[in-house]
């Protein structure tokens, strides 16, 4: 019995080491090779999760670039992050979403969750630092054996194929067609949901990471909250929310734009936390009036001249400009 | 917990040291039936009450059968144990499908009438272990076995973990007296063990699963494509059903020789069959040779009048088909092999090739390969219909093969398929793996004896060739839950 362990053991010992020898190798590989090139005119750029992926729709802002993903979170963000802006040194304004949603503690879970590791490790592996693999191995082992042999197989058919492009997998603005208002009103009312009251820490750290990561290459940062409905559950925890902000934002040059009660009707939300295409047509083409026309980024008290242009005769204008 | 998982590849070293290191007869016992419990349970624990139930019900049936004398109290016990197995397999597995079916009877006879589905979920290898059961109980009532007495042992037969979701269905006679032997750890039998699972894996994940990619969609989507690419959809779903349902039997047979049992060959190569009666005596052996000897046997088997063994036919293929789902498509699945088998019977050819094909040469002789290209065809048309979701969809698959069949724009279209889509290294692992297969077709399995004394090198050297393969076809990666927010 001795023998068959030992050589059962040998074997998989040498199999792994080529595993591991193909994975470091091929991530090497994929790592100098990667594209991340955006359009040369696009200075401006978005990150973030869903919301910001549905609410702006960068084809109606000039020289935006969404790359805002559906349930990314800062943890892969600050990856993705940094090898975009290594590739394109025109961009010169971040935008990152920030909102009430980001800072629950469940989102901490979730970085290491299943369903994240295989969808995200896989494809940000050949850029990760050590520290984060070391993150992603404590909280879920099992996970990330089973999505660093994903990572593996991907990055050596990458190699293979000589497929290096990861702009079609950076992310981009999402329309939703769909409208789930009343449907979710009703549930809430029947059922309400509690909103979580606690932070998550890693999350908001790694935020500060990438903030700190502008900062180091001088690149201009806005935190920004796109729009929400009024009755999303998660709002409750708004005390919690702006104290997270104001320590994140506190001795950083960076500012917050708060987009959140931006007069929307029910029939331009896809859901209470999205907006579909109506909603983000109707924002992204008053946005960029307000960036381009209204001079946003150059006023002095950027969050009065929102608060001036939201109003909802104005947004109305362009309600009925989108007709 | 599925073979091919990381749970798996855990939970088997452990179980296998621990079984090693404990020696004692009882504590190997009553550890398999541990470990069984929680490899099954790892699926689903609440479905632990109806295996358990199952086994206990035959545990006792076989206590009786043995004590009674009285011929219609045995028949009683036996009453009881085929009751409650098929009863179960028939609530869990065909309940919706008598319902939909008579639904569709009066709502054809001009009576609609509307009923609801039950909300049954399919315990996981019922088909296979209420087989197991019942072939005991069976076998105690005709007096070919002796009854267990002891439970753990029992419980550990029906539950045994290599063989428990998807066989091979194994004879109390031949499995039970191995749990009552003492077992010592032998070397060349974990070692041909170790061989059959990688050779197992190496079906199911290179073969079957890169096969299941394509068929999926040519299936699914088999009104936009050519005759040419329809039958290369059906010729690649005999290929993913075989890699898949022969290595998961590997996987099992090789996992039972680690703890030191022998369990019965389940595919012998079907392919290189000459004919359909050939065919079924190298497919799925445990199964059919449990309805040879519980079915078709008691039926009066080859013996009687023409009518009879038609009919016998019709029957323990009908209810094979059966056995494979609830679903009309098994039923005519089962029907044309009832068609294809008839001829060679009512002719008495059906065991007219005993042996291997082209026993003693390399290579088949012309007529061989005529009759096993014949029966590969014959297979692979009613393999249609096991894969269709419906009756409806087999016919306009076969339908569609037919249409435009003669147009060369429908061969370029299937080139493209395979030139663009499935690639150079599917068709390269193919051919490994027919060469593999038709160098071992006197043996088991795939390698048991290709490269063995060979030296290290070179015998490493397959072994790390086959690992590299399943490790880099995997197909593991996952859509993303989150889009459906």
């Amino acid at each position: 019995m001795k023998k068959f362990i030992t050589r059962i053991l040998l074997f998989c010992l040498l199999f792994s080491t080529a595993i591991i020898l193909t994975f470091i190798v091929s991530s090497k590989i994929v790592n100098k090779k990667a594209n991340f090139k955006i359009s040369a005119d696009s200075k401006y750029l978005i990150l973030g999760h869903s919301h910001a992926e549905c609410a702006l729709n960068d084809s109606l802002l000039t020289n935006f670039k969404n790359v805002a993903a559906s349930g990314e979170l800062y943890f892969y963000i600050y990856t993705k992050f940094q090898e975009i802006l290594i590739q394109n040194p025109q961009i010169e304004v971040v935008f990152i979403e920030f909102t009430n949603t980001n800072i629950k503690k469940s989102k901490e879970k979730l970085i290491s969750s299943n369903n994240h590791v295989y969808w995200y490790y896989p494809s940000y592996s050949p850029f990760m630092n050590v520290k984060d693999q070391m993150f992603l191995l404590k909280h879920n082992p099992f996970g990330f054996i089973d999505a660093f042999c994903i990572a593996t197989r991907k990055n050596t058919h990458r190699v293979q194929t000589s497929n290096y492009d990861f702009t079609n997998k950076i992310g981009g603005y999402l329309s939703l067609k769909r409208n789930k208002i009343d449907s979710l009103l009703a549930a809430h009312k029947k059922s309400p949901v509690e909103a979580e009251k606690e932070i998550s820490d890693v999350e908001t750290n790694y935020l500060e990471k990438i903030l700190s990561y502008c900062e180091k290459h001088q690149k201009k940062v806005y935190l920004i909250r796109s729009p929400q409905h009024p009755s999303l559950p998660i709002l409750a925890n708004e005390k919690i929310f702006q104290k997270v902000l104001k320590k994140i934002t506190s001795n950083r040059d960076i500012q917050f734009l708060d987009f959140n009660r931006f007069p929307l009707k029910n029939s331009e939300y896809a859901d209470l936390d999205h907006l579909n295409y109506k909603g983000a047509t109707l924002f992204s083409k008053w946005l960029n009036d307000l960036i381009f026309k209204k001079g946003l980024l150059q006023s002095k008290d950027k969050q009065k001249l929102i608060q001036d242009n939201m109003i909802p005769h104005i947004v109305a204008s362009y309600r009925n400009s989108s007709k | 917990m599925l073979f091919n998982s990381l749970d798996f590849a855990i939970f088997l070293p452990i179980v296998f040291t621990l079984y090693w290191l404990v020696k004692q007869l009882k504590t190997q016992n009553l550890l398999l039936l541990i470990a069984s419990y929680v490899f099954y349970g790892w699926w689903d624990w609440r479905f632990l009450s109806l295996i358990a139930f199952s086994s206990l019900v035959d545990y006792l049936v076989g206590l009786k059968l043995s004590e009674a004398t009285n011929h219609s109290r045995r028949r009683l016990y036996l009453g009881i144990s085929l009751t409650v197995n098929l009863g179960l397999l028939i609530f869990f597995k065909y309940t919706n499908f008598f319902i939909d079916s008579f639904t569709q009877a009066f709502t054809f006879f001009g009576h609609p009438i509307t009923a609801s589905h039950l909300n049954i979920i399919l315990p996981v290898g019922i088909s296979f272990y209420t087989f197991q059961t019942l072939s005991y109980s069976i076998d105690i009532y005709r007096k070919k076995i002796a009854p267990t007495r002891d439970l753990i042992v029992f419980f550990a037969y029906v539950s045994f973990f290599p063989q428990l979701v998807a066989g091979p269905i194994e004879r109390a006679s031949s499995l039970l007296p191995q749990f009552s032997k003492d077992r010592t750890f032998n070397y060349e039998l974990a070692v041909e063990g170790t061989r059959q699972i990688l050779w197992g894996l190496f079906k199911k994940i290179v073969i079957a699963d890169s096969c299941a990619t394509y068929v999926n969609f040519i299936f699914d989507n088999s009104a936009q494509y050519s005759g040419t690419t329809l039958i290369l959809g059906a010729f690649l779903f005999a290929f993913q059903i075989y890699g898949d349902f022969s290595g998961y039997s590997d996987i099992a047979i090789g996992t039972a020789k680690l703890f030191g049992f022998r369990l019965m060959q389940n595919f012998a190569f079907p392919y290189f069959s000459r004919d359909i009666a050939e065919f079924w005596r190298r497919w799925h052996i445990s199964l059919s040779t449990w309805f040879r000897d519980y079915l078709y046997i008691p039926l009066g088997g080859s013996r009687g009048s023409n009518s009879m063994r038609i009919r016998n036919v019709f029957i323990i293929f009908i209810v094979s088909g059966f056995w494979h789902g609830a679903n009309w498509t098994f039923i005519i699945w089962g029907v044309l092999h009832a068609v294809y088998f008839l001829p060679l019977l009512l002719l008495n050819k059906n065991r007219k090739n005993l042996g291997n094909i082209s026993a003693g040469n390399w290579l088949p002789s012309f007529k061989e390969f005529i009759q096993m290209g014949l029966t590969f065809i014959l297979t692979t048309f009613a393999w249609i219909f096991f894969r269709a979701e419906s009756t409806y969809q087999a016919l306009q698959y076969i339908k569609n093969i037919f249409t435009g069949l003669l147009k060369k724009s429908a061969y370029v279209d299937t080139l493209n398929i395979i030139y663009w889509k499935i690639g150079y290294q599917l068709p390269l692992f193919f051919l490994f793996f027919l060469f593999i297969e038709w160098s071992s077709r006197n043996q088991q399995f795939g390698i048991e004896k290709i490269a063995l004394n060979q030296p290290r090198l070179i015998r490493w050297g397959l072994y790390f060739f086959i690992a590299l393969s399943i490790f880099f076809s995997q197909h593991t990666e996952q859509t993303f839950i989150y889009f459906q927010f």
